[in-house]
């Protein structure tokens, strides 16, 4: 019986079982790396959001005027430029500044009409009291540590400023100073990173003004669109 | 020789393979673990730091430890609750108000045997919903300004009222809650191991604090402890009671007026405060930890600490009744250790191992993972404070 060519047969077998494994084996490994680096950007956007915030609020206890934040007239010292338009990273992560804020006033990234803002909805329950978000801090995470961090990635973090839900006056873009207004002197601050890979994060804080600056009535996870 | 040879070459191939066989189960139960901690991590940290979040519109807003102790280092809830005073350093409980427009104030008192929920309609409450959005199925906090705080679980909705059952063991309402005490939409989560009935391992759970089954975060759980950190320093008096706004206290429920006696307390007095009918003043009735008065960083607290029941809040005859010192607590250090699922990946029992199983082989050990992490909750840190 002739049986030339065996061995050669046997070999390719066993490569291919051998790569096979090796192939199964590298995948393993690198999904759990592209996971440990998602959950580390996630965790890393928490911390960033959360401290975007804490820039935020710090700003606005000099501001006396919260209106003027309402209104965007007034804005933290953190900023890169307009409030509008997109910023990409380093490592192309983009942020469309314009579509953030739409998203957060009416669930949509285009322009929202006065209907939409006003509409009663199961998120935005206030019908003309409804918060209508503005820019009031943003920039890279980069920007607000200073040169020199450790971070291997960037985030882009801003902070979005809206009148709070227990505002009486009809005016979502003034702070009610009538002294039986409940939402006197209480805005909403909801801060959003952004960083590799889609990755997403806000928290929202209820503060109020305070004997000694900003008082904060609550600090909470923001929901995201 | 043809034969001869391919046995030589199967036998090459099996011995390589074989290592590798091993390498790649190992590799694989490995993410596995990798993933379970990452998880079981995750679902903690969310829940922890958003412990303490109060309530952000109307009256009695603002953290929780203004108010009650929105973390226990026990269970509890309708079912599995431990006695007030337990202390366990792998259970724990915390309480927050999510973000919801449901906040407002009781229109109609709530009592034992009176579970028919009624409130105001206050600003904040949506338009267009009865109840001020409460909907059935929601897990309520309703709390009062003397440290009285009960859970209850919206079971129906007609209209503008609800009917209610109490998060407590028995599900009996053993404290009454006057019209204005605050009642917002809230989020209670117990963590805690739980042996699988059948499999015969440790699983982490959360129990929302109603009679709902618990919920599996994670399998095999071999190590879940808690430590607690807090402040010092008893609570001080920061605005008077007149106050409309506050905060009164830089933490626990502010003291009541000297002509009121709504605890167990003498007149002026609640569980953190005393007061001196000559002076006219309140003083707190806990005392420094450690000793030293000017300490602001945060101490260890001890079980004996926090579960000791010298100060008792609201009063020492409460239902719902805990021990002052939780008001303390700030940070959080937390323990998690997850083994393999597969006994045949996890050696004889000792440091890499929490839970023995059959390997032998070094090369088949896939050690238990562990991680620690302390949480900080923003909530427990802010806005109370001087």
């Amino acid at each position: 019986m002739k049986e030339t060519g065996v061995a050669l047969v046997i070999c390719v077998l066993a490569m291919t079982l051998l790569m096979a494994l090796g192939a199964a084996l590298v995948l393993a490994t690198s999904t759990e790396t592209l996971i440990a680096a998602n959950f580390r950007t996630a965790h890393e956007g928490r911390y960033a959001a959360a401290a975007v915030l804490e820039r935020a609020m710090a700003d606005l206890s000099t501001i006396p005027d919260w209106s003027r934040v309402l209104d965007g007239s007034a804005t933290s010292g953190f900023t890169d430029g307009p409030p509008s338009g997109s910023r990409t990273l380093a490592d192309g992560v983009t942020v469309d500044l314009g579509e953030v804020v739409n998203l957060a006033n009416c669930g949509r990234p285009a322009p929202c009409t006065e209907s939409q803002l006003d509409a009663i909805t199961v998120e935005r329950p206030w019908g003309i009291n409804n918060p209508r978000w503005r820019l009031y801090a943003y920039g890279e995470l980069d920007a607000l540590l200073g040169p020199g961090n450790s971070l291997p990635r960037s985030q882009y973090i801003l902070v979005l400023a809206a009148d709070d839900q227990a505002e009486s006056d009809g005016n979502p873009l003034v702070d009610g100073s009538n002294p039986g207004n409940p939402g006197s002197g209480v805005i909403v601050l909801r801060g959003e990173s952004f960083g590799a890979r889609g990755a997403h994060r806000a928290y929202e804080v209820t503060v109020s003004r305070g004997s000694s600056g900003v008082r904060i009535l609550s600090w909470r996870n923001g929901s995201l669109p | 020789m043809a034969t001869a040879l391919m046995l030589v070459v199967t036998a090459a191939v099996f011995a390589l393979t074989d290592p590798a066989r091993s390498t790649a189960l190992v590799q694989f139960e490995s993410t596995d673990v990798q993933q379970r901690l990452r998880v079981a991590a995750e679902a903690l940290v969310r829940d922890l730091m958003m412990a303490g979040a109060g309530a952000y519109a109307g009256a009695q807003s603002g953290s929780l430890i203004g108010w009650l102790a929105p973390v226990t280092p026990y269970r509890l809830g309708a079912v599995g609750a431990d006695p007030p005073g337990t202390y366990r350093s792998d259970a724990i409980t915390v309480l927050y108000v999510p973000a919801t427009a449901a906040q407002t104030t009781l229109s109609a008192a709530l009592a034992p045997g009176q579970l028919t929920l009624r409130v105001n309609f206050e600003r904040g409450c949506p338009l267009n919903q009865d109840l001020c959005g409460f909907t059935s199925g929601t897990t309520l906090l309703v709390y009062d300004t003397y440290g009285n705080s009960d859970t209850f679980t919206l079971t129906s909705v007609a209209g503008n009222s609800g009917q209610l059952t109490v998060n407590s063991p028995g599900g009996v309402l053993q404290t009454s809650y006057a019209i204005g005490s605050k009642v917002v939409q809230a989020v209670q989560r117990a963590y805690y191991l739980k042996r699988h009935a059948i499999l015969g391992f440790d699983q982490l759970v959360y129990s929302d604090g109603s009679a709902n089954p618990e919920v599996a975060v994670a399998d095999h759980v071999v190590g879940l402890e808690f430590e607690y950190y807090g402040d010092p320093q008893p609570p001080g008096i920061t605005a008077v009671a007149a106050d409309p706004v506050g905060p009164w206290t830089t933490y626990g429920p502010r003291p009541p007026t000297p002509d009121l006696t709504p605890t167990a307390y003498p007149s002026g007095e609640n569980c953190t405060f005393t007061f001196d009918p000559i002076g006219g003043g309140h003083a707190p009735r806990l005392e420094v930890i450690g000793g030293d008065p000017s300490r602001r960083s945060l101490i260890r607290l001890s079980a004996a600490e926090l579960a000791d029941g010298n100060v008792w809040c609201p009063d020492p005859g409460a239902a719902t009744r805990f021990d002052a010192d939780l008001l303390r607590i700030r940070k959080i250090a937390v323990r998690l250790r997850i083994e393999s699922a597969i006994d045949g990946l996890r050696g004889p029992a000792g440091a890499l191992f929490i839970r023995g199983g059959t390997a032998r082989d070094g090369r088949r050990f896939l050690p238990d993972r562990e991680v620690r992490f302390q949480i900080a909750p923003p909530n427990l840190n802010a806005g109370l404070s001087p």
